[in-house]
């Protein structure tokens, strides 16, 4: 239970304090209005006496009582009636939400949660203490029944005795009218006193003393008093009222209460709501008496009553003359001066101490009297009356609700009943205890269960204030059995609440909060909804004083307490409250169904209260991407909700909501610079400026610094990234192009499990127009242009500066994810901020009973959260979870610039190995403005391509010479080709053709061949010198011919070039390689063709050889020579002969030649060099007859070129080198063998070097036996060892003689010639060129 | 008890208080009308974890019994050794009675047990795991729920 702010045992005192009543005459009632009071109301303030006043009990002991209260009332007020009663209540609890103080928080810590409850339930105290002012006595209890009442008449009256007379008789006509109607008294001989009311500013004070004489001899000097007020006149200038405004008006709490009250009283008697179920619904018959009463009543002093129940109105249109609405602005006893309050108070002590307790003296004297007589004749009948109690119970049984009490008035438990609430409101709880228990103990249960009741409440009560002074224990089963008997006997829920208010305290004082929740809970299951929420509101409270808290019951109670709120209606906040409280403690993961069922109730309840933030969270929350139980049918529910709630407070909003789905996944947001174009010239377009792999992306950066690499100008500056994604480095903004198109690729998630339909989707962007300038001239702009623009706005805007494509529609399937790819242009340069999107949101209604009640969607926003690769570099990062910042969003938008499109047409997609193709590349400036002053083209594969202007249509050039210098010198071409330059600018608006040649690699598979255009204009700045366009290209290269060649010195300044081509096709099929020329293209040799003619088509699975013969030339201007042999079977093509030197041949051959050395193309810095030029190159021209898809022959032309490998004589030769020699003889030899065989051997000698050698030559006899491949090695005839003189470049032959005596095979493998060095006297041998001599030898038949 | 409505609501609460495993047993046929009320079973599984929190520290069986009582619903409780909460909420008991309710939560246990084993499932999870849903409704055939 909630902490309150008074004690317990005041509280009670409070809630049961002697009642007085107060009748007043006409013109006492007049002068107090003066005041805007009644007089029950003047003094009402002052009915708390401050000091202590004591009293005897009947055993002569002093009581003194603390702090007594006196409630006093009008003798005509009545409690309010049945549905006011209830509107009461209610207005109490739902207004005591709004002063709820700040500091009344507590913490509760637990081992799963962490909670700030607040401990103080204000509207409840509200609740309660209203409840207990407007409840009445029962007619078992003495309680609430006035004791006393005071009568009223002013001097101003013309006979005030006369008056006072009429009071008395009255009352007294009203206290024995049968039957007894309100107001109730206590006993039939109550307490009057009487006040003389005197008004000092108009009032004669002789006539007020005569008459006070009068009274006093009348009625006894200490049940008078005369009360003097009025001690100023009513202000009537503003500085009297302002005076008036500063007087303490103690008056303001109880005034507005009951004044209030009474207005609505008046309304609301009339238009009575019976449909309304109440919770008092047993008051519901007395008040109709009730008011049935006043009628009859109010028959003698007609006058006045009518006067007296229409006061508030009266008095606000008499001192105010204006608005009767405004209560607060009524002054309350502007005619009294402090000293009239001092009057009062002196008014009041003198009624208690003279007049109010010396009767209660009295009559608890004479109760006690009444009682200790009764007793000794009830010891007498003690028996039989029990022996006839029992048939009364069982009559009484039968009726228990209808008659509260069948007890006779004076019978003996009435008495005790009475001297104990006597005693009991004046604070004397021991007697009272005593006389409690005594009526309990003669009551046997059934026989009067509402009074017994009561005594039982009453037992508790008076046993619980009398603290500590008696040992006796706290009977809490008599609380129990109380509330039990008045809500189940006696149908009484009144007196049962009323019971369970008290009790409950009363535990919460003993800290057994256990039995505070039964009680708690066994009245929250009755009819009445606000006290059913209040008091498991309560419940819940008392839950968290557990030991240990029960945290979850708590929370439990609280969503019914919530509920029960929700159906009490009109206190929505309070249920807000209560499901708002306790929503974190369901907020541990997968209660969900628990959770959304409060955020449910939350955000429909917020959304009825106009509380459209809070609404929306809820809802939101609904949605949560974690939130997987509920099926679908439950998320089309709470979707059409969410719909119908947002559809109705969203209007008012000025930006967008959030919405909670789809989800959008960051990580894939990818913002493209460039815009879908369409091949205008009816080829492909480029295609790669909207893919992105890791690999490629290093590729093109590549690409671009080999380009830039070269530009002063441009050095420094960054890559030119078109696309950002989460995996490119974002710390610098992108750059765009004012009106071009700006692509944002996203992919969202739908998690519910019903399919959603997004429709109007587009970019939700944020632009301001400064900024994308240096800091320097921005202070030149107009502040018009610092404007920022968006269009997270709810209304439609014109004039945007950033147009936006629309979406029309797009449907995510439940548990999956759809990629959204969206468009803006910016029409200005600034800085453009990629907030998110909007769209309209609605679920894809597939019931179609439904789809025509199916609310509109709704229109909101999602937004776009990126963040940077996590930075890992040092210790704070890696400890941390820290982002690096990503750019990527907001764009820097930059002063509208030329754009290159560039198309290709016909891309080859399939070419054989060493093919030549072209294609024709367009490129198109489509602004209208300005001119693209430079395009540069560089490719992966640089040795590939060629270009050549537009005309350049053949491949191949004619020309009829043979043989032919290379007229153009070969430089190491920069791997960047310039396709426009400044020279001739590609104008606005204008087209370049250009014919690209491509060379298919030797290497069959696919080859990629990446293009980056990269193009400059002079209004290109800073930060964008140059923009690019990028292309890949795949082709599929196909085995052709293969060509190869290993050249061989015939040793004598002689090359031998045979030349292989093969076939290499790897699939049968019918199409035959035509060779058609080979070219030799050398500095120093000359080739010649040694082969046959012989067909040149080569089909699939032949080769063809060829040998070919060069021979070193004479070549004095170190020019290039081509040489070009025919190979085609046409004879009338002999003499025409394809001229390689021209391009584009001329520069598939340099990048061929250049390409060789691998160590000088490695590094392109230096511009021109040039290059090294093989010795020997040739180049091998074919083509292939194919037939294309249209069934046409197309002759597409080849190139294989090889630079063969071959030993140039060196110019410093090693001397082992310099002389080469020669066998000469007949390899196979015919004899008889009648005689030994002598074949002539002729050695050659060759002197290379410009010296003059000394050799040996020794023929040795040893057989080489260990050689298995040969049979024997031959013997030599004649000198086995001499000496030879060789001169320089001297050729010299020597005749030998070898000898064979049988026919096999010979080597004459066994001469070895040296060269003596006379200076060291050693020998070096001389190798052969050619190492093995063979001779076979056969016989003759 | 003729014609029980044998609708029974079972979970497993982690060390924090969150769901590790939930599941709606019988009822096959009345499984429409408890949609709308299916929050109330958490509602009250949840209420009943402070009477759980208190009743396994005074008994010395994993077994509680009947812990806690909403109105007509009753939350039977098991604690197993590591700490976890199985709650098993119901109208009326199953047919197999007292003793049924505790076999099935104690098959429940070494089931979830096995689980644990796996080296994939991390303790204190959600467990979204077919073969166990499958399991857990075998067992709970098996002891007439």
């Amino acid at each position: 239970m909630a902490q309150t702010k008074k004690s317990v045992s005041e509280f009670i005192q409070d809630a049961f304090c002697p009642m007085v009543s107060v009748l007043c005459s006409y013109d006492a009632e007049t002068i107090c209005r003066k005041n805007n009071l009644t007089f029950a109301e003047l003094i009402q303030p002052f009915c708390r006496l401050p000091s202590e006043v004591g009293y005897r009990d009947p055993s002569n002991n002093l009581i003194v009582l603390k702090n007594l209260r006196l409630e006093i009332k009008d003798f005509n007020s009545l409690p309010p009636q049945n549905t006011l009663a209830k509107k009461i209540l209610n207005d109490s609890v739902s207004n005591a939400l709004n002063n709820v103080t700040t500091n009344n928080e507590r913490e509760i810590h637990s081992e799963q949660y962490q909670l700030h409850i607040k401990n103080t339930t204000p509207w409840f105290d509200a609740w309660r203490d209203c409840f207990l002012r407007i409840s009445y006595g029962g007619d078992h209890e003495y309680l609430k029944n006035y004791l006393a009442c005071v009568m009223v008449v002013s001097t101003s009256h013309l006979d005030p005795m006369d008056a006072f007379s009429k009071l008395v008789q009255q009352q007294s006509l009203q206290q024995q009218q049968s039957p007894a109607k309100l107001p109730k008294w206590f006993m039939p001989n109550i307490y009057k006193y009487f006040i003389l009311l005197h008004d000092v500013t108009e009032g004669e004070e002789s006539k007020a003393v005569s008459v006070f004489g009068d009274l006093k001899q009348q009625y006894g000097a200490g049940n008078c008093h005369l009360l003097q007020i009025n001690s100023k006149r009513a202000g009537q200038t503003s500085s009297d009222i302002n005076e008036a405004m500063n007087m303490p008006d103690p008056w303001r709490l109880y005034v507005k209460q009951s004044s209030s009250s009474n207005q609505k009283q008046s309304q609301t008697l009339s238009n009575k709501d019976s449909s309304l179920s109440d919770s008092l619904s047993n008051l519901t018959d007395l008040i109709d008496q009730e008011l049935n009463l006043t009628t009859s009543i109010s028959h003698p002093l007609g006058s006045f009553n009518t006067s007296i129940s229409d006061l508030p109105a009266t008095i606000d249109e008499g001192y105010d003359g204006s608005s009767t609405g405004n209560i607060s602005t009524v002054i309350h006893g502007a005619c009294l001066t402090l000293s009239d309050h001092d009057r009062i108070h002196v008014f009041m002590h003198e009624f208690v101490t003279k007049g109010l307790l010396p009767w209660v003296e009295t009559n608890l004297k004479t109760f006690n009297e009444q009682i200790t007589s009764r007793r000794g004749i009830k010891k007498i009948f003690s028996m039989p009356k029990n022996f006839f109690g029992g048939g009364s119970t069982s009559a009484s049984k039968n009726q228990p609700s209808t008659t509260s009490t069948n007890l006779s008035n004076d019978s003996m438990e009435v008495v005790f009943r009475r001297a104990a609430d006597l005693a009991f409101l004046f604070q004397h709880y021991e007697l009272a205890y005593t006389n409690y228990h005594a009526a309990k103990r003669d009551l046997s249960r059934d026989q009067a269960p509402t009074f017994y009741a009561g005594v039982l409440e009453m037992c508790c009560i008076t046993n619980f204030m009398q603290e500590s002074a008696t040992s006796r224990t706290y009977p809490a089963q008599y609380m129990d059995d109380a509330i039990e008997l008045y809500t189940v006997t006696c149908r009484l829920p009144i007196f049962a609440t009323r019971c369970a208010l008290v009790s409950t305290e009363i535990l919460k004082a003993r800290e057994s909060y256990d039995a505070a929740v039964q009680q708690f809970l066994k009245l929250s299951q009755e009819d009445s909804d606000l006290r059913g929420a209040l008091f498991l509101e309560q419940a819940a409270h008392c839950f968290l004083n557990y030991r240990p808290s029960y945290i979850r019951k708590y929370a439990f109670y609280m969503v019914i307490a919530g509920h029960r709120f929700l159906k009490a209606g009109q206190v929505r906040l309070h249920a807000l409250r209560c499901y708002n409280d306790v929503l974190e403690i369901y907020g541990k993961p997968n209660w969900s169904l628990a959770f959304d069922h409060i955020n449910f109730t939350l955000g429909k309840q917020s959304a009825s209260l106009n509380q459209a933030n809070d609404a929306i969270r809820s809802f939101n929350a609904l949605f949560a991407p974690n939130n997987r139980i509920q099926n679908a049918q439950q998320q089309i529910n709470f979707f059409k909700e969410y719909l119908t709630v947002f559809n109705q407070i969203t209007n008012s909003e000025t930006i967008l909501p959030e919405l909670p789905v789809p989800l959008v996944e960051n990580t894939t947001i990818k913002v493209l610079l460039a815009g879908h174009h369409k091949p205008q010239m009816g080829g492909h377009v480029s295609n790669c400026n909207d893919f992105d792999f890791d690999e490629t992306r290093e590729v093109w950066s590549d690409l671009e610094r080999t380009i830039t690499a070269h530009d002063r100008r441009a050095s420094g500056t960054r890559t030119q990234l078109n696309l950002f994604t989460n995996r490119t480095h974002n710390q610098q903004h992108p750059i765009a192009v004012a009106n071009e198109t700006i692509r944002i690729e996203l992919y969202v998630r739908n998690t519910l499990q019903v399919p959603l339909l997004l429709s109007e989707v587009q970019i939700l962007w944020k632009f301001s127009s400064n900024g994308w300038k240096r800091k320097t001239s921005v202070s030149a702009e107009s502040p018009e242009e610092w404007k920022e623009y968006t269009n997270d706005t709810a209304t439609k805007q014109t004039d945007q500066p950033v147009e936006c494509d629309i979406l029309s529609d797009c449907i995510i399937f439940p548990n999956d994810t759809s990629k959204i790819e969206l468009s803006l242009r910016t029409h200005r340069p600034g800085n453009l901020t990629i907030l998110g999107i909007c769209y309209r949101l609605n679920i894809l209604v597939q019931n179609i009973s439904d789809q025509t009640t199916w609310p509109y969607g709704i229109m909101g926003k999602t937004l776009f959260h990126v963040k940077g690769v996590r930075l890992n570099s040092n210790r704070r990062e890696r400890l941390n979870t820290i982002y690096a910042v990503d750019n990527r969003l907001e764009i820097q938008v930059v002063p509208e610039a030329p754009l290159l499109h560039i198309e290709f047409s016909p891309m080859p997609a399939a070419m054989f190995c060493g093919e030549v193709q072209s294609c024709l590349v367009h490129l198109i400036n489509t602004n209208t403005m300005h001119s693209i002053t430079r395009v540069r083209l560089i490719t992966s594969q640089p040795n590939l391509i060629t270009v050549s202007s537009l005309d350049d249509t053949s491949l191949l050039t004619y020309t009829n010479e043979s043989q032919s210098l290379w007229n153009h010198t070969l430089h190491q071409h920069s791997s960047v080709l310039t396709l426009v330059n400044h020279h001739h600018p590609l104008l606005a608006n204008s087209t370049r053709t250009i014919r690209l040649w491509l060379h298919a690699s030797n290497l069959a598979g696919e080859m990629n061949i990446d293009f980056l255009f990269l193009y400059e204009s002079d209004v290109f700045q800073q930060p964008l010198r140059h923009r690019t366009v990028k292309h890949s290209s795949l082709f599929i290269i196909t085995h052709s011919i293969g060509f190869h060649t290993q050249s061989e010195s015939t040793g004598l300044g002689e090359l031998t070039l045979p030349v292989q081509i093969d076939n290499q096709m790897t699939t049968p099929n019918s199409l035959t390689v035509n060779v058609q020329q080979l070219s030799c293209i050398s500095k120093h040799w000359n080739i010649k063709n040694l082969s046959p003619k012989t067909p040149n088509g080569i089909r699939y699975g032949e080769n063809l050889s060829l040998l070919f013969k060069c021979t070193h030339l004479e070549n004095d201007n170190d020019s290039l020579q081509m040489k070009h042999i025919y190979l085609g079977n046409d004879e009338t093509k002999t003499d025409q002969y394809v001229d390689i030197s021209k391009n584009p041949m001329g520069d598939l051959f340099r990048h061929f030649i250049s390409n060789l050395d691998y160590t000088h193309s490695a590094h392109r810095h230096k511009i021109i060099a040039p290059v090294p030029i093989p010795s020997i190159s040739l180049v091998l021209l074919w083509q292939i007859a194919i037939a294309n898809q249209l069934g046409q022959y197309e002759i597409r032309h080849g190139l294989h070129m090889i630079s063969p490998k071959i030993d140039i004589p060196q110019t410093e030769p090693e001397t082992n080198d310099t002389i080469q020699y020669e066998l000469i003889y007949s390899s196979v030899v015919e004899h008889k063998f009648t005689k030994v065989l002598n074949l002539p051997v002729e050695l050659k000698l060759f002197n290379r070097a410009n010296k003059k050698f000394r050799l040996q030559l020794q023929l040795t006899r040893a057989s080489l036996d260990s050689d298995p491949v040969l049979s024997s090695c031959c013997l030599w005839s004649g000198m086995t060892e001499q000496f030879i003189n060789l001169s320089a470049y001297e050729h010299l032959s020597l005749n030998l003689r070898a000898c064979f005596f049988k026919p096999g095979f010979y080597s004459l493998g066994n001469i070895s010639l040296a060269i003596v060095d006379k200076i060291n006297s050693t020998t070096v041998p001389i190798k052969s060129n050619i190492h093995n001599y063979f001779v076979d030898i056969r016989t003759l038949v | 008890m003729s014609s029980p409505s044998s609708s029974y609501y079972f979970v497993i609460v982690g060390h924090s208080d969150q769901v590790v495993y939930e599941i709606e047993l019988g009822g096959g046929s009345s499984g429409q009308t408890t949609t709308d009320n299916r929050h109330l079973n958490q509602f009250i599984a949840h209420a009943a974890l402070d009477l759980v929190d208190e009743a396994m520290w005074r008994n010395t069986t994993t077994y509680l019994k009947q812990v806690d009582k909403f109105n007509e619903w009753i939350v039977s409780a098991y604690v197993t050794a590591g700490g976890l909460r199985f709650l098993f909420l119901y109208e009326h008991l199953p047919r197999s009675g007292e003793d049924g309710l505790k076999n099935f939560l104690t098959e429940v246990y070494e089931t979830y047990v096995k689980l644990l084993l796996n080296p994939f499932y991390v303790p204190d999870t959600p467990i979204r795991s077919a073969a166990f849903d499958k399991k857990i409704q075998t067992i709970a055939r098996k002891w007439n729920l």
